[in-house]
């Protein structure tokens, strides 16, 4: 009988601590067993990303998973409901996620203390309100040039100079005239330019109705300026290479690219293809107007077990700290105002010959204008985008194709 | 009375039969179970489950939309998958068909006693199999890039004119090909030298002692003696010449090419999944009802596959 009673009170005890384990989950943020995942690509995150994390942490459990199609992966484990990590980073797909909105932490508290641009902080509210994603870095856009080219070609070589010679997108037209008959590319694709000029109006193919999405893809400010580029698609004045393929690299290093308008990322393939070019090369305000558009978010998921260290996490890798280590290893703009004023961070570039374009790009971040992305806007984009490499290639009528275009992605 | 007792007696003794039969044999149910879990959970349920993902419109994570068999009338009707088949019927005649006769070629020259250094020969076909498909679309798109390519260089260097290549749904289309050929020509070829090497010596030497050439041996002994390694190389080749996908899809970014002209049957199923190039929005739904759609071009073609090749082989033997 003893034996029975003792055996009843240890069954008692073990369900006891298991259910006070289960409802002590929540909040034990802080206790020594809390393991966090953390899903992101290798290249949106700096180089040594678990250190800094175990560093920042070390009273936590932290696995970093390097995972390159992370947004697809994350749809999967959000369908099974299963498998999901803690914390997740991802890039411009975000609006697909708002309408669960639901599965993730609502970080609303960490944005009001965080220092980010007001425009990247926008870019991860949902629809209802709620700040689901706190960016990590950011797609301010530059006219990237070589001074010694720009030169060769009557324009003046220095930045502030440039963009006020350059302040408008007929100015720009007129350089890339200028730089295709003398055999050279003032712009990489036509399609970039197009891209340039609706993001500088807030533009992204949908728009805000009563709080729900409204379909505007046929709209004056497409229309301006897909028969703006598409003009410079059929006469040929760009390139026609696309960023991030072998052509691109090729017309750079050959010299035959001298300028194009472009995202801060691309600093990083331009370093690259122009290595031998180093301290030929300036960035400029974009012709126009400041142009900035979204990069990669943190954000947290509403099935963690920790959800208030996931929160934590989540606001310190959209931080200031984290995003600085970033820029500094592999040049993701940061969105945190802090890295724009830090001396480590904002300081002359060797390869743009000591000029210090994180603070001149900061400068176009924190003015350019937010764009609001809605669930479908990156389909109907890439549309575009598609339709204007084939004006270059066909030499079709860019309004004809407009038109076109319109029958299938105004309804989307 | 007879028939009257046979009924009493005989059903009971079924009944025990049957429960000894299902009770005695559950070592022998248990030991071939794993084989009917795993194809219930990886074969049928996903089968089923994509009967039902037919009939709804869903993109992946919010509420799915009965559609009824919508999505079957717009496969039909939409003209998308019948211009993806269109596209895969056409790679696959260019690439597909020429690469398994140049490998049954060279496997040929390759079998050959005389012939110094095979090994070298079959590392150096197999070889791009084993490349990182990535890299190789990396070097494609250097080779056959129209304003900076190697070709056009070399083109414009001899003073001819500009081809471009990845502009026009001819050039784009080819390109794949070649890309296909290059990377299949090594696995053909291993695979029919293992058929060849199954000959025996003594059937060559007979011919050739009987005043046989090389092309008549070719034809009257290698050709019928490996006529069970062509028939299984015409259906893999087939099933996988119409499941061409990585081959377009990394060559032009997810984009699809001029007019997607290298959009093929499983190229167009992987874009409504939402791969990572997004053109389209994300129609699980019309993504299975595809899958349905290469589903039934393959039985048709499996089907023709072995009514040719078994009347083939009836007038071989």
């Amino acid at each position: 009988m003893k034996r029975f009673q003792s055996l009843v009170l240890g069954a008692a005890l073990l369900a006891t601590s298991a259910l006070a384990g289960c409802g002590s989950n929540n909040t034990a943020a802080t206790s020594q067993d809390t393991t966090l995942t953390v899903w992101a690509r290798g290249n949106s995150v700096p180089n040594d990303v678990e250190t800094i994390l175990a560093k920042k942490f070390p009273e936590w459990t932290i696995k970093f998973q390097n995972i390159p199609d992370v947004e697809d992966k994350l749809r999967a484990a959000l369908r099974s409901k299963s498998g999901l990590p803690d914390v997740v980073i991802m890039g411009g797909s975000l609006p697909s996620f708002f309408q669960v909105s639901d599965q993730f932490l609502d970080l609303s508290a960490e944005a009001k203390a965080s220092d980010a641009t007001a425009a990247s902080l926008k870019a991860g509210v949902t629809l209802d309100g709620k700040q689901m994603a706190l960016p990590t870095d950011i797609g301010p856009w530059g006219l990237f040039y070589r001074a010694d080219a720009f030169e060769a070609l009557g324009y003046p070589s220095d930045p502030e100079q440039v963009a006020a010679k350059l302040d408008s997108w007929e100015a720009y037209s007129k350089l890339a005239e200028a730089a295709a008959a003398s055999g050279k590319h003032a712009c990489d694709t036509a399609a970039q330019v197009y891209q340039a000029r609706l993001a500088q109006k807030g533009y992204a193919y949908v728009q805000l109705k009563d709080g729900k999405e409204v379909n505007i893809a046929d709209s004056p400010i497409s229309r301006d300026a897909f028969l703006y580029a598409g003009k410079l698609a059929k006469d040929k004045t760009c390139a026609n290479v696309k960023p991030y393929t072998p052509e691109w690299n090729a017309a750079t290093t050959q010299e035959n690219l001298i300028a194009f308008v472009g995202p801060a990322w691309e600093d990083g393939i331009l370093k690259k293809a122009a290595e031998k070019q180093s301290g030929a090369w300036r960035v400029a305000t974009v012709p126009g107007g400041p142009v900035a558009t979204a990069g990669s978010f943190v954000t947290g998921l509403a099935a963690s077990k920790f959800p208030d260290a996931a929160r934590q996490l989540a606001a310190y890798m959209g931080g200031s700290e984290f995003q600085k280590a970033g820029y500094l290893d592999k040049g993701l703009f940061p969105s945190s105002k802090g890295v724009f004023a830090d001396p480590e961070a904002a300081k002359p570039v060797p390869f743009y010959n000591g000029q210090d374009t994180l603070g001149m790009l900061a400068k176009s971040a924190t003015d350019a204008p937010s764009v609001y992305q809605g669930s479908n806007s990156t389909v109907v984009s890439t549309q575009f985008f598609v339709a204007m490499t084939d004006i270059a290639n066909t030499g079709a009528d860019p309004a004809t194709v407009y038109q076109d275009l319109l029958k299938t992605t105004a309804s989307k | 009375m007879t028939l009257m007792t046979r009924p009493r007696t005989r059903p009971s003794a079924r009944q025990t039969l049957k429960q000894r039969s299902v009770w005695t044999y559950w070592r022998e149910y248990l030991a071939i179970s794993p084989f009917f879990i795993l194809f219930a959970v990886f074969g049928l349920f996903p089968l089923v489950y994509a009967l039902y993902l037919s009939t709804v419109s869903w993109d992946g994570l919010g509420k799915m939309t009965p559609v009824g068999f919508d999505q079957f009338i717009r496969l039909f009707t939409s003209g998308e998958f019948q211009s993806a088949l269109s596209n895969t019927v056409v790679i696959f005649l260019t690439a597909q068909v020429p690469v398994v006769v140049a490998a049954l070629g060279a496997a040929a020259l390759l079998s050959s006693r005389r012939l110094a250094a095979k090994g070298l020969y079959q590392t150096l076909f197999f070889l791009p199999q084993v490349t990182s498909i990535v890299a190789v679309a990396i070097v494609f798109q250097s080779l056959f890039s129209n304003e900076y390519g190697i070709i056009n260089s070399g083109l414009q260097a001899v003073g001819l004119d500009k081809v471009p290549w990845l502009s026009t749904e001819w050039g784009t289309r080819l390109v794949v090909s070649i890309m296909i050929f290059w990377r299949s020509f090594g696995y053909f070829v291993v695979i029919f030298l293992s058929g060849m090497s199954s000959i025996p010596p003594s059937l060559y030497e007979a011919a050739r002692l009987d005043g046989a050439g090389s092309l008549r041996i070719f034809r009257s002994i290698t050709i019928p003696m490996i006529w069970p390694t062509i028939l299984f190389v015409a259906v893999t080749g087939t099933i996988s010449g119409f499941q061409i996908f990585t081959e377009p899809q990394v060559l032009t970014n997810g984009l699809g090419g001029p007019n997607d002209s290298v959009v093929t049957m499983m190229f167009l199923q992987v874009r409504y999944m939402g791969g990572t190039t997004q053109t389209v929005p994300t129609d699980l739904g019309f993504a299975t009802a595809i899958g349905w759609g290469i589903f039934a071009v393959l039985i048709l073609l499996a089907a023709i596959n072995a009514r040719v090749m078994g009347k083939r082989r009836k007038e071989a033997s």
